[in-house]
């Protein structure tokens, strides 16, 4: 039919033929508001639980933290109280006793200053006379291999012949030593 | 028109509401969520830190609750200070002993010492023994010929925090000077002289019966000033006590201590003795 490009003022119209997709979209478009709102209320409740967990955590650090404060304060109010029982696990007699079991024949323990520290174990400094370098060695590396000292620094030494030489540990007490 | 128009926008109208949701309500929610994850996890790390402090500080407790379970509280006055270092090396074969104290907060005494192996240990087991009120803060030992010669500091604990321990009791009961065992080397005996009232010359007839004499269970070893205090140091039973003006010794009363008059005490009969430094006399 031809219109001549004029409009069709008596007609009807086209029949609408979309009033079933507009109320499809429609009840998708609740479906979905229905699964966000959900998914928000649920996100949210999750949320206020976790924030509340967090919050309790965080009280419960703050707690432990304060109590380990107040103790760290305490022995460093009190650095003698850690000397004396860094003294008494590390006394002259076991280190001399722990030194000795280390020591090979050929090897001999002149000079030893024990210096007890309030926050390490007790600093052990050693004189050795060894009559000969590999006696020496091995007395290093019966200390280094030892549980009952770490942080072992050998000092100076004068070679050849017999050695004499320095060496600086740091005594480990036995769990239960006194 | 407008039908078709409110149809369309009431098709629109739950999708915008969705979208608002989303990207107003759900949206910030999941950032304060991945936020929350970060300070859940700080949280943990502070927790982590926390907990390895507060078991460090259990376990220096454990510590010095274990080793000076025997301790006890000392006098950190130079008098006992040198008095418990003397005692230290009774009996031991050491020569020469030096010794120097400083009394007060962080006070201890110095002591030099030269002797066997055995006895310079032994020296330093009595210096370090808690149960004395001392510890050792650095020992220098050194062998010359055969012959071992210490350089020892100590410290003193006349303070014991409450809450660490159970009540620490001052060392032997008031007096915290240490009791040394009996020795294997016979010690000098000390200088003491023993002044009792001089019997009044009285006729023969009325001579009454012998009063049976009473020795004092101590002897003298000196006198001791501190902060114009004078008090005196003695033996009783193989232990050395401070004692001042009004302590009891095995039922001895001491009434007065001056260096030039001596040490008056009064036995529980009544019998009054006075201890001086020097010859002893009747």
């Amino acid at each position: 039919m031809m219109s001549l490009g004029l409009p069709e003022f008596g007609s009807r119209g086209r029949p609408s033929t979309t009033p079933g997709l507009w109320r499809g979209l429609q009840i998708a478009g609740l479906l979905v508001l229905a699964y966000v709102i959900v998914i928000g209320v649920n996100e949210w409740m999750v949320a206020r639980e976790e924030a509340a967990s967090l919050d309790r955590a965080r009280a419960e650090t703050a707690q432990t933290q304060r109590a380990a404060d107040d103790e760290r304060r305490f022995f460093q109010k009190n650095p003698d109280l850690l000397v004396a029982a860094s003294s008494v696990e590390s006394s002259p007699e076991i280190v001399w006793k722990d030194i000795q079991s280390l020591t090979p024949p050929a090897v001999s323990i002149v000079g030893m200053k024990l210096d007890y520290l309030p926050e390490a174990p007790a600093k052990v400094d050693l004189s050795v006379v060894a009559a000969n370098p590999e006696a020496y060695d091995r007395f290093l590396n019966a200390l280094a291999l030892s549980s009952l000292f770490s942080d072992i620094k050998p000092g100076s030494e004068n070679r050849p012949g017999s050695v004499r030489a320095t060496v600086t540990a740091s005594h480990r007490p036995k769990v239960g030593a006194k | 028109m407008r039908r078709a128009l409110s149809r369309e926008a009431a098709a629109f109208v739950p999708w915008i509401i969705a979208g608002f949701v989303w990207f107003g309500w759900i949206g910030p929610m999941r950032v304060d969520q991945a936020d929350r994850l970060l300070l859940q996890s700080q949280s943990r790390r502070d927790r982590l830190k926390a907990d390895r402090a507060s078991k460090i500080a259990a376990t220096q407790k454990h510590r010095i609750s274990t080793t000076l379970a025997a301790t006890c509280r000392a006098s950190a006055d130079p008098a006992a200070l040198r008095q418990r270092a003397v005692a230290a090396s009774a009996g031991l074969p050491l020569s020469p002993l030096s010794l120097s104290v400083m009394g007060g907060a962080g006070g201890g005494a110095t002591v030099d010492a030269e002797g066997s192996k055995g006895a310079i240990l032994e020296l330093l087991r009595r210096l370090g023994d808690p149960a004395h009120g001392g510890f050792l803060r650095t020992v220098a030992l050194r062998e010359r010929s055969g012959r071992w010669n210490v350089s020892s500091s100590t410290g003193v604990l006349d303070t014991v925090p409450r809450g660490l321990m159970t009540t620490v009791a001052p060392c032997d009961g008031g007096s915290d000077l240490p009791n040394i065992e009996p020795s294997p080397v016979p010690t000098p005996a000390p200088i003491v002289r023993v002044m009792r009232p001089r019997p009044t010359p009285t006729p023969e007839v009325m001579l009454p019966a012998p009063e049976p004499t009473v020795e004092p269970p101590f002897s003298l070893i000196g006198f001791l000033s501190s902060g114009g205090k004078v008090r005196v140091s003695i033996r009783a039973r193989d232990q050395v006590r401070v004692v001042s003006a009004g302590d009891l010794v095995d039922g001895w009363r001491c009434v007065s201590v001056d260096r030039d008059e001596g040490a008056v005490f009064t036995a529980p009969g009544g019998e009054r003795f006075v201890l001086k430094a020097g010859p002893r006399e009747h």
